[in-house]
């Protein structure tokens, strides 16, 4: 797929809705380009109505905390009847590396697989359905964080895309070619500048003397003069003593960072880019000068640097970068003081087209794919090889003495959740690869513990088994239970 | 030697496995997966038969991808829209004891 295939506006000029409101025929005299949706129930109007006024609508189905686990099947009958409306741009995980996207009390971390695999694996299945049914899925958005916590952005891409590349290369690389997109929300504060007339590349402009219809605007945070003469060398992912952490918070931040990742160990040509949020927060909802190394945000400079931010996207960004939905429609539009100014230049100023050349998403999609190299740990060893932190496969096995109902009443949750692979003949261990690693998640009663170890590690000792020790029913409901509460496939 | 996979479609919950599948599971044993790439580790001398349970969304792209991928495998697809749907059809298997709903050589 190349990056002119994609279907949409071309317009880069873009908002969120409120939580329950959208003016379809306002944002229509506003000339925006996208619309996004957060999707509470079944496909209504707006996102019909944007289309028919020639904005591209991209839908958000919307669960409250779902963290890492599948997209549930109520979901995806939102999603098809929204496809079946026209819409072909959706989204569903949301700020992963944010905690208040995960249930009360889950642990959530980057570099953990407990985490990564599980939020991974869900997303993939849903991005292949969506392709299936015609659509892009999003690669999840992700908050911008640089504190080196469990919520920073940098490790959540390396996280995200490094399982991808060791596990899922080809898969991805498919998902990749057929369109994907990737989501960002940028939200840039005030780090953005319009050049003094003949006052060179760090000049600024007081905030209220800045023009839209005049040129030497910079978006290009952190790569713009200012921030560099300020910490040479500083890139999105840092490099520096001041940003050890990398500093996303930038118009194309995030995207610069996992587009690079994709180009570099994907052979990705390029693949959209869609902030489905962000932008220069409206003044009112965000500090007006969190960078004191460039002038605040006043209504003014709101106004003229968020059109200037759109027309800067058209003309100087890369082509990958098709928009921004502004976070959001009761900030801009539903104000106790009326319309922001900037509602005024929306109505009065065409937006700038967004010309797209014809890059493909993979730039070897024509020859056979490179896969990864792959490291043969244990040729001597039948079986699985050893576990490197995390296993590839997980068998879920009932022991001969289990009472099945007792499983089929307990296991919908954690079935949803993970997944897993569920065997009946521990033999089939033996067809595995010695590339392979393999947790067996035994579920059993006490006295067949002996039975199963003596069963399995002999004769494949890289096999690490995963005991569910049941003596009633209620024992494995609250072990799965507790499993699917803190994302955990193993415990 | 013959192994049996049940594979649902990735875009199906949990209780298409847990609730309609039950009795079938129980009386038949198959191997239930969720991904059909792990079929290519049986050698190829064994005997393979996947019985898929799919809507109509996902259908069409699970017979093309066991044609292009696995065409050495014996398909056996359930195409329904609707839980109970398939539940039924699975229970009346086992009901006539024919886990692929035609009468097979043990």
């Amino acid at each position: 797929m190349n990056l002119n295939e994609y279907e949409w506006s071309r317009n880069p000029r873009g908002m969120h809705q409120a939580t329950f409101e959208i003016d379809i025929p306002l944002m229509a005299r506003h000339r925006m380009g996208w619309i996004k949706i957060v999707a509470l129930g079944q496909a209504n109007r707006a996102a019909a109505d944007a289309m028919a006024s020639g904005m591209t609508p991209v839908v958000r189905v919307y669960r409250e905390r779902p963290g890492n686990s599948p997209v549930d099947e109520g979901a995806y009958n939102q999603y098809r009847s929204y496809r079946e409306m026209g819409v072909k741009w959706f989204e569903y995980y949301n700020e992963p590396n944010l905690g208040v996207e995960w249930p009360q009390g889950a642990a959530y971390d980057p570099r953990s697989l407990a985490t990564i695999q599980p939020l991974m694996d869900n997303w993939m299945t849903w991005a292949e359905w969506i392709i299936s049914i015609g659509g892009y899925p999003n690669f999840p958005s992700l908050s911008d964080v640089n504190t080196g916590s469990n919520e920073d952005t940098i490790a959540w891409i390396d996280g995200m895309l490094g399982y991808l590349k060791q596990n899922h290369y080809e898969r991805f690389r498919n998902i990749i070619n057929n369109g994907l997109y990737i989501a960002t929300h940028p939200y840039i504060y005030n780090h953005f500048y319009q050049e003094r007339t003949g006052g060179g590349a760090r000049s600024a402009r007081p905030a209220d003397a800045v023009n839209v219809s005049e040129g030497g605007w910079h978006f290009e945070y952190p790569y713009d003069p200012i921030c560099q003469y300020d910490d040479p060398g500083r890139t999105v992912r840092g490099g520096t003593a001041l940003a050890p952490n990398g500093d996303t918070v930038g118009l194309l931040g995030s995207a610069s960072a996992i587009m690079a990742i994709l180009q570099a160990e994907f052979g990705v040509g390029a693949i959209p880019v869609v902030s489905t949020e962000g932008g220069i927060f409206a003044p009112g909802f965000g500090p007006p000068q969190a960078d004191n190394r460039y002038p605040p945000v006043t209504t003014h400079s709101h106004a003229h640097g968020t059109l200037a931010m759109f027309e800067w996207i058209s003309t100087v960004a890369p082509a990958w970068m098709f928009g921004v939905c502004l976070w959001k429609f009761d900030d801009y539009y539903r104000r106790e003081d009326g319309f922001l100014p900037v509602a005024g230049l929306f109505e009065q100023r065409a937006p700038i087209m967004k010309d797209v050349p014809a890059i493909p998403a993979l730039t070897d999609a024509s020859s056979p794919a490179t896969p990864p190299p792959v490291i043969v740990l244990t040729p001597d060893l039948p079986g699985p090889g050893p576990i490197h932190g995390y296993a590839d496969y997980q068998f879920v096995f009932l022991a001969p003495s289990l009472e099945t109902d007792w499983f089929f009443d307990a296991a919908e949750a954690y079935w949803d959740a993970f997944k897993p692979v569920l065997v009946v003949d521990l033999e089939f261990i033996e067809f595995l690869p010695s590339n392979k690693s393999l947790v067996v998640t035994a579920i059993t009663t006490p006295d067949m513990i002996e039975w199963i170890e003596t069963s399995i590690t002999p004769r494949w000792p890289n096999v690490f088994i995963d005991f569910i020790l049941v003596e009633q029913p209620d024992d494995l409901a609250r072990e799965l239970s507790n499993r699917v509460a803190v994302g955990r496939r193993f415990g | 030697m013959r192994y049996h996979f049940l594979y649902f479609a990735p875009n199906l919950s949990a209780a298409w496995f847990t609730q309609a599948a039950r009795r079938y599971w129980q009386a038949y044993r198959p191997m239930v997966l969720y991904d059909l790439t792990f079929v290519a580790y049986v050698p190829l001398n064994n005997q393979i038969i996947i019985t898929s349970i799919a809507r109509s969304d996902s259908a069409a792209l699970i017979r093309d991808q066991l044609a292009q991928e696995l065409p050495h495998v014996i398909h056996d697809p359930l195409v329904y829209d609707f839980l109970d749907d398939v539940q039924l059809t699975l229970d009346a298997r086992v009901e006539t004891n024919q886990p692929f709903g035609v009468p097979v050589d043990s």
